[in-house]
């Protein structure tokens, strides 16, 4: 899969309003993915993941923190969400913007998951699933 | 005695109100990790904090806990210290709290050298009241309280600490949970007064200090830094914005923590004293308490 396809593919499954949205939301799925994921790995990714996204996973540490966990997987892609405009699920709560927030960063992971798994093979993907943190790997599982 | 395994010790039943991604979640994981790590039980340790959302944290955690008004939490700190020397006291409030109503007692406390573990999390807003730039905001960080921008120079933390005496002066990150648990177990070992300065992403009204954000503009101290080079310290205290730097900036293990100095604690502790007393009245004993304290 190529650099745009990879783009149009997630743009199409977040129905985001642009290109750039989906650039946004891929990047930073992906840099979370290279928080967790050992750099020793990230080469053999090469093969299917396009140039342009390689540069994101090339970011990964030669050991990542045993204590990163979804939390802090999660906060990595809710940066993304009110720059883009994420759709309003708010069903009560105190605060309108949390409260759909969250499910917003998990349908973003699930977008990104979905297009990066269709680009690698099960070896692959299989590398990058068991380096993410637990309910991270459900939502992998699940994309 | 605490071991690895009884990391669960600590936990609550609070139910827990920060919002997913926040930062204050690996914080309060690492200080966990961290006193289980030292063989620190619940009882042995008092957290304060103030008011905001990460000092809802003593909530969250099986311990002993004192919520302090906004700002406060150091001088009850250091009245709990001194009333029981034994106790490990660790305060964790936020940015606001800390440095700005809080910041006369941020002060004095760097060059007072209590034995208090100092962990801020400094979000760079105030995030409990729903984003308003705080003392550590970067200029023309745009917030419904500087529309225009912030018109300040932010306060940096460390250079204050540092100018103000301070004797163990540390800067970690929350997305880096383990570098994190490993400094608050030095501080925590350090006997006087240490600030650990925690980068700590407020996901919902941060929009621009993001995990990213600092992953992009922090680097952990070369193996061969020396903490106790004042001149070092002071260099690394002023890095802020392009890059930022993590781990133990200064510390001085020679400086007496302030209880050590206090001529009515040579007696031993105070509480131990009025507990022995309980058990044990002695009319004597009980005036000559009386005689230091009143
Ligand atoms: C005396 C007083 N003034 C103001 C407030 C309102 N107030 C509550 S929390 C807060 C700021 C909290 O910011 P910070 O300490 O950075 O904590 P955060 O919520 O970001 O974790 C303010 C101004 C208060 N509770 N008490
Ligand atoms: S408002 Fe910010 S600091 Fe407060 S819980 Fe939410 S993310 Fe954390
Ligand atoms: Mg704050």
């Amino acid at each position: 899969m190529d650099y745009e396809s990879f783009l149009a593919d997630v743009q199409e499954r977040g129905r985001f309003r642009s290109r750039e949205e989906s650039v946004f939301v891929t990047a930073a799925v992906l840099r979370a993915v290279a928080e967790v994921l050992p750099v020793a790995h990230v080469e053999s990714l090469a093969t299917s993941v396009p140039q342009e996204l390689m540069v994101y996973l090339r970011g990964a540490h030669e050991e990542p923190d045993p204590y990163f966990d979804s939390n802090l997987f999660l906060g990595w892609v809710l940066a993304t969400v009110d720059v883009t405009g994420g759709r309003d699920k708010t069903e009560g709560g105190l605060d309108l913007f949390v409260a759909y927030s969250t499910d917003e960063a998990i349908d973003r992971c699930r977008y990104v998951f979905s297009t990066l798994k269709s680009a690698l093979d099960d070896r692959q993907s299989e590398l990058i699933s068991i380096h993410l943190p637990d309910s991270i790997q459900q939502i992998y599982a699940d994309s | 005695m605490v071991t690895k395994l009884d990391l669960k010790a600590f936990d609550s039943e609070a139910e827990n109100t920060w919002c997913p991604g926040c930062g204050d979640f690996a914080i309060l994981r690492s200080l966990k990790i961290a006193l289980t790590e030292l063989g620190i039980a619940s009882h042995e340790a008092l957290v304060v904090s103030g008011i905001g959302c990460g000092s809802k944290l003593p909530d969250y955690m099986h311990i002993n806990g004192y919520m302090t008004i906004h700002g406060r939490p150091l001088p009850v700190a250091t009245g709990a210290k001194l009333a029981n020397p034994d106790l490990h006291v660790i305060v964790i409030n936020g940015d606001g709290d800390s440095y700005g109503i809080g910041g006369n007692h941020f002060l004095h406390s760097c060059r007072r050298n209590p034995n208090i573990t100092h962990i801020v999390e400094d979000n760079q807003i105030y995030g409990l009241t729903k984003g308003q730039y705080s003392p550590t905001s970067d200029r023309g960080f745009v917030t419904t309280t500087s529309p225009d921008g912030a018109i300040e120079e932010p306060l940096l933390p460390v250079a204050v600490a540092l100018a103000a005496g301070a004797t163990f002066i540390a800067r970690t990150f929350a997305g880096d949970p383990k570098h994190m648990a490993a400094v608050i177990v030095e501080a925590i070992k350090h006997q006087g007064y240490s600030l650990i300065d925690v980068l700590q992403p407020c996901v919902t009204f941060n929009r621009v200090n993001t995990y990213e954000w600092y992953r992009e503009r922090v680097y952990k101290l070369e193996e061969d830094y020396d903490p106790s080079d004042r001149d070092s310290a002071r260099a690394r205290a002023y890095e802020w914005e392009d890059r930022i730097p993590l781990g133990i900036i200064y510390r001085n293990d020679e400086a007496p923590a302030y209880e050590a100095q206090v001529l009515a604690l040579k007696a031993g502790s105070p509480l131990a004293s009025v507990l022995k007393l309980q058990k044990d009245p002695a009319l004597g004993q009980y005036e000559s308490l009386k005689e230091q304290f009143l």
